[in-house]
């Protein structure tokens, strides 16, 4: 049995027929060297029905891709939808939500504390920005669809006053907000934040733990 | 590579094409009921009336199990479609059940106002953390199962469920 006769079990018909007469052109041309020759039309063909096989399989993952575009976007971690920083500079808070495109904060459903008594200052701060959407189910609402940041005002240094100084403060942060490219609402998410005096950017520790039974209690208690 | 088999080979990758993105959805989405699911489906919930129902009161039936809250808009915006889809396919076994991660004042005044048809039930937030492992790691609303009667997850959907998706169930 030739190596051409071995090509013909080894690939479909069409491939056979058209690698046949190729083979047998070849063939005519120069039986010397024939067996070489015959060894690398069969590694070229293999290698064509290699590719044909790939460009199948890559229609099934672009398909499988066309499956996901075809539902919304997955939603991301709210953490990386809506990242919170605070700042501690001058004994003065400052807080900073981002908002990643597509998504947007309710400006009403901010509730600040510092050290565990309501920040009236900053919350009236963020509640008070925004910008007004006509919302189906809630008419108008005032929502942020890009950064926010408040900052409440700096306590001044006097004589005597280094007591009252704080060497770190903790905020408490909530918020809700949604994503309208994955069509979803985020729960009402609490942060806690740290800062040392002086700090600045300062990201909440519990970003990847959120304690959504204990926020409950108080947000949505029956 | 004449005509013809370029033909056949760009009608192959149209085929895998559709073959992906049907197969790669149905691989997504089902799977048999284990873990939080079995919980779910074994948990009992507190009524708008005040009854406490276990979800296997509903056994047999194609469940669908929506978690929800009045606070969120995508969720308000797809229940007109439920309770259309309640009544067109209830004699097909179809069966809505609603899970408010909500007060009960406020998820009242809402199901009343939509002429809600289906049973409304409320859950501790915990159930939120719960979702995670039931295909929703955001722990976002909406969030839907559909659970076939023979205990298998039809369907899982992080966001909004469309009526077209529910009549595809009964197709």
């Amino acid at each position: 049995m030739t190596p051409y006769k071995n090509l013909r079990l080894g690939v479909a018909s069409d491939e056979a027929t058209a690698g046949n007469l190729w083979l047998t052109r070849y063939a005519v041309r120069s039986m010397t060297g024939q067996r070489l020759r015959s060894a690398v039309a069969a590694v070229a063909l293999r290698a064509r029905g290699v590719v044909r096989l790939l460009i199948v399989l890559a229609g099934g993952v672009v398909g499988s891709s066309f499956a996901g575009a075809a539902t919304p976007a997955e939603p991301l971690p709210v953490d990386v939808a809506f990242p919170v920083t605070a700042s501690f500079v001058n004994q003065a808070v400052s807080i900073r939500v981002d908002v990643q495109p597509g998504h947007y904060l309710y400006a009403d459903r901010f509730e600040i504390k510092q050290d565990g008594a309501a920040a009236n200052e900053l919350q009236r701060k963020l509640r008070a920005g925004g910008k007004p959407k006509q919302d189906p189910n809630f008419g108008l609402v005032k929502v942020y669809t890009q950064a926010v940041s408040a900052q409440s005002k700096p306590k001044l240094a006097t004589k005597g006053d280094a007591a009252s100084s704080k060497a770190q403060t903790q905020l408490e942060v909530v918020f809700q907000g949604c994503s309208e490219v994955a069509g979803i609402c985020y729960p009402p998410t609490k942060r806690v934040i740290t800062v040392a005096s002086g700090a600045k950017d300062v990201k909440p520790l519990d970003a990847e733990a959120p304690a959504l039974k204990s926020l409950f209690k108080k947000q949505v208690s029956q | 590579m004449n005509r013809r088999q370029t033909l056949m080979l760009a009608l192959a990758g149209v085929g895998a094409c559709v073959a992906g993105a049907l197969g790669g959805n149905w691989w997504l989405t089902r799977g048999a009921v284990k873990g939080e699911e079995g919980k779910l489906l074994g948990a009992s919930f507190e009524a708008l009336d005040g009854k406490t129902m276990p979800l296997s009161t509903w056994q047999g039936k194609t469940l669908v199990i929506n978690f929800w809250a009045t606070w969120c808009g995508p969720c308000r915006e797809e229940m007109p479609d439920f309770v259309k889809a309640q009544t067109a396919f209830a004699a097909k076994g179809l069966q809505f059940v609603g899970i408010a991660v909500d007060r009960r004042a406020p998820v009242e005044r809402f199901a009343k106002e939509l002429g809600v048809n289906y049973p409304v039930l409320l859950a501790d937030p915990a159930w939120l953390d719960a979702v995670k492992t039931m295909g929703n790691p955001q722990s976002v609303l909406p969030f839907t199962l559909v659970i076939s009667p023979k205990n298998e997850v039809m369907l899982r959907r992080v966001g909004r469920l469309k009526y077209s998706e529910i009549e595809a169930i009964f197709a």
